[in-house]
């Protein structure tokens, strides 16, 4: 009897243990309500056959890099360009080294500029409120930039997320939003209209504003991110890289989703080390001080 | 909908707990249940604070009419009122009174509410930075004048201490490091469960551990009821009012319908009735703010706001409408169970305090130390939890004798208030 006990106790070891999951830590270094947040809780449902994921949201990247440095398995993280600029110029709270060999996903969105109630052309003319998301510092910077150029009037509106300021747009607090591509959907989808986007892209169906004055590069201003694998082996990573790349593409996934089948988030999938390394440089420094 | 059962089920047994122990309020229960919070989805999260505040408002009556022991603060008028009622057969009217009126006054107002609820997301429109601010300054100043168990002054001072300790960290809007004495541990700030345990769960706790209870058994014969609709309806409607009002929201309710019913010359049950009426109400419309425009009306609500917002959820008028569709069908069971456990039940119900209530308060100041731990566990960052907590635990000493509540609401919202500041000022100067 004690036998048999005992074997079934082994062989439901051994059984838990041929279908165990890997454990993998997705740990949120944006804030709890920003695009980060909703991608990472996104991408751990998605996962969630994968791996036995342990989704953390701390709330701020201070927070989430000192836990990072307790977390001894594999995690994804994210990690976005305004945090690398800000730390740089040594306003933040730090700085992270991107390795090329980690990054699972690139991905790169401008700021566009969007109304309810005014058009392009009063933007440039009237004095005007324009409500912007965090970092606060840089998009500040970048609308400041509108008004060296181009002799605008525009006073930027610093708000706590995007939801916030499409709020802040949509209640007629402020007049204009800059916020990114996928926002501005939304925004045109509510009877709004979006006009500019800080980029030097000819041919966007926007007004780029660095090709109005090349010489202005804060006129070029938007989100750089890269998710992180850490603490993995060259093998996990490329797994890991492979199934983002997969419910990227799944219809039914929640990534798709939100990334609504990649028309909102231009995710670059082939890139090399050297041109991650180039780009996310680039980036961080159009943001920098 | 399977999913949210167990939340339910929890809340229901976290209210029933709540409602009957003194200085164990709808706080100190979702602290307990913290490790269990935090592995919520941000729907269960909500349905189980729903259970918790509706239930306790149940169940808050029976030992306030029964033994004059307020379970929570929304039951003192039954608690004065208890002491008029001359045999049990009134205690009977005045247990199923509260019990009906509770679920009436609970249905009610949910009805009226679900009518309206294409238009309350208009609110939005209303609701600009100018508005944000002035209600957080409402609050913190309602927190100042209701705290009467503390001074004017001492309300202020905790107040401000709340401020203080919620901007150690780094600040993002203006992007500069607050008494981190370059600690990248402090970069985050002091962790919010540690700081709510430590400054408000153990004091609480402390304060109501010499509570005495005399047990009694009470024989109670069931008899017709006469329950006035009309009458409940109105109180409905102005505990539905109360409900909104900052800082008090329940008490409020419980309070107006209470001295209305005093001024029309009721009698000792039907104020108690009214009053409990009035409190089931303002349980629902309290919900009403967080779950439209993400404003916590009081401390719990400010507590599940960071809670749902750590799930990486914002709640606002995009979320509202199927939020409120969940809210509202649990709503319905919910009342149906409150009004069982405080009928038909409250003869049991009142079986909890035969326990030692020392040895239940020792066991939950055990539960909230072992909170802290497994909470820093789960973050990875244990010992900077629990340095945190011993590092706060002469100040819980020496505010050990007051109500710490407005410290700790202004804690929980000083971000909020603080990003609204700064906005108000780039929009007006």
């Amino acid at each position: 009897m004690k036998k048999i006990i005992l074997s079934l106790i082994f062989s439901c070891v051994l059984l838990g243990n041929a279908f165990a999951k890997d454990s993998l830590t997705i740990l949120n270094a944006g804030s709890k309500t920003g695009s980060f947040a909703m991608q990472m809780t996104a991408v751990s449902k998605d996962l969630q056959k994968h791996y036995d994921i342990d989704l953390k949201i701390p709330g701020d990247y201070c927070t989430a890099l000192q836990m990072l440095k307790n977390i001894e398995g594999p995690v994804l993280m994210p990690w976005a360009n305004d945090f690398e600029a800000i730390g740089r110029d040594g306003n933040g709270c730090a700085t992270f080294e991107v390795k090329p060999a980690q990054v699972v996903r690139y991905d790169s969105t401008v700021m566009c500029i969007c109304s309810v109630k005014h058009n392009g052309e009063s933007l440039m003319k009237n004095q005007h409120t324009v409500g912007h998301t965090m970092p606060a510092k840089p998009f500040n910077r970048a609308l400041e930039a509108i008004n060296s150029s181009f002799g605008a009037k525009i006073k930027p509106i610093a708000y706590d997320g995007s939801g916030a300021t499409k709020t802040g747009l949509y209640n007629g607090e402020v007049d204009y939003a800059m916020v990114s591509i996928k926002h501005g959907r939304d925004i045109i989808k509510n009877g709004g209209s979006c006009f500019y986007e800080f980029s030097a892209n000819k041919n966007s169906d926007l007004v780029a504003l660095a090709t109005m004055d090349p010489s202005n590069k804060l006129l070029i201003a938007g989100y750089d991110a890269v998710w992180l694998a850490l603490n993995m082996s060259t093998k996990e990573v490329k797994k890991l890289r492979q199934l983002i790349k997969e419910v990227h593409q799944d219809p039914s996934s929640a990534m798709y989703e939100y990334t609504q089948g990649g028309k909102v988030l231009n995710v670059m999938w082939d890139l090399s080390p050297s041109e991650i390394t180039t780009q996310w440089e680039t980036s961080v420094s159009n943001l920098q001080e | 909908m399977t999913e949210l059962i167990n939340p339910a089920t929890i809340g229901i047994l976290a209210g029933l707990v709540s409602g009957c122990i003194p200085g164990i309020g709808n706080f100190a229960a979702l602290l307990i249940l913290f490790p269990y919070l935090i592995n919520l989805d941000p729907l269960q999260i909500i349905i189980l604070y729903t259970a918790l505040t509706t239930i306790s408002q149940y169940i808050g009556s029976i030992p306030a009419i029964t033994f004059g022991i307020p379970g929570e603060s929304s039951s003192m008028p039954a608690v004065i009122e208890s002491r008029k009622l001359k045999n049990s057969q009134q205690i009977y009217q005045a247990i199923v009174g509260s019990a009906v009126g509770s679920t009436f006054g609970g249905l009610v107002v949910l009805a009226l509410t679900w009518m309206v609820l294409d238009y309350l997301i208009y609110t939005v429109h209303f609701f600009n930075t100018l508005i944000q601010f002035s209600l957080y300054c409402a609050l913190l100043g309602a927190m100042i004048l209701i705290h009467k168990e503390n001074k004017y002054w001492v309300n202020v001072l905790l107040i401000m201490a709340g401020f203080g300790l919620g901007l150690i960290g780094y600040e993002k809007v203006t992007m500069t490091k607050i008494l981190t004495f370059d600690s990248h541990l402090l970069y985050q700030g002091l962790p919010m469960v540690v700081v709510v345990i430590v400054l408000l769960g153990i004091p609480e706790v402390l304060k109501n551990y010499n509570t005495k209870v005399k047990y009694k058994t009470f024989n109670f014969k069931p008899e017709k009821l006469s329950f006035q609709w009309i009458s409940n309806s109105w109180y409905s409607l102005l505990g539905f009012i109360g409900g909104l009002a900052p800082g008090l929201t329940t008490t409020m309710s419980s309070q107006l319908a209470w001295i209305d019913a005093k001024t029309r010359n009721k009698t000792p049950v039907e104020r108690i009735v009214a009053s409990e009426t009035a409190n089931n109400a303002g349980a629902f419309s309290q919900l009403i703010p967080l779950l439209l425009l993400g404003i916590p009306l009081i401390g719990s609500e400010a507590l599940v706001l960071g809670l749902v917002e750590s799930k990486g959820f914002r709640l606002d008028t995009t979320s509202f409408h199927d939020m409120f569709m969940a809210v509202g069908i649990s709503l319905i069971f919910l009342n149906i169970i409150g009004l069982c456990l405080a009928w038909p039940l409250a003869k049991h119900i009142i079986k909890i305090f035969k326990i030692n209530i020392k040895f239940l308060y020792l066991t939950i100041l055990v539960i909230l130390a072992l909170v802290v731990v497994y909470v820093g566990f789960t973050n990875y960052q244990t010992a900077y939890y629990i340095t945190v907590a011993i590092a706060l635990l002469p100040m819980a000493y020496i505010l050990r004798k007051l109500d710490t509540m407005p410290l700790i609401f202004a804690f929980l919202v000083h971000d909020k208030m603080i990003d609204a500041g700064y906005r108000l000022i780039s929009l007006y100067w």
